[in-house]
């Protein structure tokens, strides 16, 4: 990841985004969308290689991959929800971000269910001693 | 003359062969060996788990017996504590690698939001999950160790109450022995119960409060969390408090009460005529005695029992620390959500370790006290 790029590329988009608004105003969120994709795709290289040491450290550390694989799902889908709410809120369509977000929240809870489950097993053992 | 000497001599050796009796030196290891069986002692062993059979042979007091548990060196009870510690090391340990691991992974997830408060409570809720099942989860059985060692120690000192009552009995205290028969049942049966029915349940409730609270802020559970440790705190100590005066003061009135009687007993004896004096040592040896045959069996119980308890306590104590090194680590990182969730584990620990060494401390002082009291008044 070269962050000097993706800076670089992201100033670019908001100048572009800043000129077209005024000249072609439906056009302009596309270019955000088209220079975000952009600078998710530069970027996703370098997110497997992170992901890859931190499963490498938390196999070292004992924690299981599955519950590591749970949190980095949860943490992808909040990125990507925060994301899209972002680029909804920008364009002033609050309503499809408030969707997005409760879409989200949804899946990254989905995803966690059979963590629940466990713990309220847990919980439940405790308490019946 | 001569004749005369010699009839007399030879009536003395009549009369002496006549009225002497054969005396014999007792053989302690006999004695005491036969003192056990009759007592029921030799029974004991059977209610100790093969770990702590172990444990006791390694300490050199495997057998009930005085000589064993005189020989028994700091040097082997520190090697055993060694012995133990290096036993339940491996798992609190790897629990401390486990939860670091755990808290730097849930604060780099946390930094990806760092004003974001919707993502942030999502992110809590399966962060707090996976911090409880990483750290907690193998960490329960420990818990559950803690409360198989208070039913181990109530059952034997359920077998023991009777053995120790009859020592007592056999050894002039009659009065002593029925008040501490009913009194140390009674304590046993109701701190087994009490731990298994009401301080472990609520702790396990506690921690379950404590431990969703910290996963949603918002509920506000921690409230109640510590009105029921607080509770638990308590209820145990006034009950340990209580026992112990009952059972002291029990024993104290019920020996004065036996002293009187054996006072008695050696005041008529000594009106026999002759053989008085004679009969009240007698009485004095006798009592001597099942004085040792009740304290090597006092003590050998106490032993067992501190050894039953004391791989649990370690354990437990070791969890604690790891998860108060945890805790500060998830400090130092800022991770408010592990540091609330491990400080409630530690607590659980901690906890189950306060009713198991007062569970403990009960029984022990309970057959301390029998140990301690002079036999014969």
């Amino acid at each position: 990841m070269d962050i000097v790029k993706i800076s670089f590329l992201a100033i670019m988009t908001a100048l572009l985004y800043a000129l077209i608004r005024h000249i072609k105003p439906e056009i302009a969120p596309l270019v955000v969308l088209g220079g975000a994709a952009v600078v998710l795709i530069t970027m996703a290289e370098s997110l497997l290689d992170v992901s890859d040491s931190v499963n490498d450290m938390m196999a070292l550390s004992g924690i299981e991959k599955e519950n590591v694989s749970v949190l980095m799902k949860s943490l992808g889908i909040c990125v990507v929800t925060q994301f899209a709410a972002d680029i909804c809120y920008d364009n002033s369509c609050s309503s499809m971000a408030a969707a997005v977000e409760l879409a989200g929240r949804l899946g990254a809870i989905s995803l966690a269910m059979p963590m629940l489950k466990t713990v309220a097993e847990l919980a439940i053992g405790l308490i019946n001693g | 003359m001569i004749f005369k000497k010699l009839i007399c001599f030879c009536v003395t050796v009549v009369m002496i062969l006549a009225v002497t009796v054969n005396a014999y030196g007792v053989n302690v290891d006999e004695y005491s060996e036969n003192g056990l069986e009759a007592i029921g002692a030799d029974k004991l062993s059977e209610y100790l788990s093969e770990d702590t059979k172990e444990y006791l042979e390694k300490l050199g007091c495997g057998d009930i017996d005085f000589e064993a548990l005189l020989d028994v060196s700091p040097k082997s009870v520190f090697e055993l504590l060694w012995n133990m510690l290096k036993g339940n090391m491996k798992e609190p340990l790897k629990a401390l690698l486990k939860s670091t691991g755990t808290v730097l992974l849930v604060s780099t997830c946390m930094g990806f939001f760092p004003d974001d408060e919707k993502s942030k409570t999502v992110l809590n809720l399966i962060c707090g999950c996976v911090t409880v099942i990483c750290v907690f989860v193998p960490a329960f059985g420990s818990v559950r160790a803690a409360a198989t060692s208070i039913g181990v120690c109530a059952a034997f000192e359920k077998a023991l109450i009777p053995v120790l009552a009859g020592v007592v009995t056999a050894s002039g205290n009659p009065t002593l022995a029925l008040s501490f028969k009913g009194a140390a049942f009674a304590a046993a049966e109701f701190i087994e119960a009490f731990a298994a029915n009401f301080a472990l349940p609520l702790t396990g409730i506690s921690a379950a409060l404590g431990i969703t609270g910290s996963m949603l802020p918002t509920l506000r559970l921690s409230a109640i969390s510590e009105i029921i440790r607080k509770t638990v705190i308590t209820s145990l100590g006034c009950v340990s408090g209580l026992f112990t005066a009952f059972l002291a003061l029990k024993s104290v009135l019920a020996s004065s009460a036996d002293a009187l009687v054996v006072k008695g007993v050696k005041t008529a004896t000594s009106f026999i005529p002759v053989v008085g004096n004679s009969l009240g040592e007698a009485y004095t040896s006798v009592t001597a005695g099942l004085s040792l045959l009740k304290n090597t069996v006092g003590i050998y119980a106490v032993a067992a029992l501190i050894v039953t308890v004391m791989p649990v306590v370690i354990n437990l104590a070791l969890w604690v620390f790891s998860m108060r090194v945890a805790v500060a680590v998830s400090d130092l990182l800022d991770c408010r959500v592990c540091s609330e969730i491990l400080k409630n584990i530690a607590f659980v620990f901690s906890l189950a370790n306060s009713i198991l060494l007062l569970c403990t401390a009960v029984f022990i002082i309970s057959s301390g006290l029998i140990v301690s009291v002079k036999t014969g008044g």
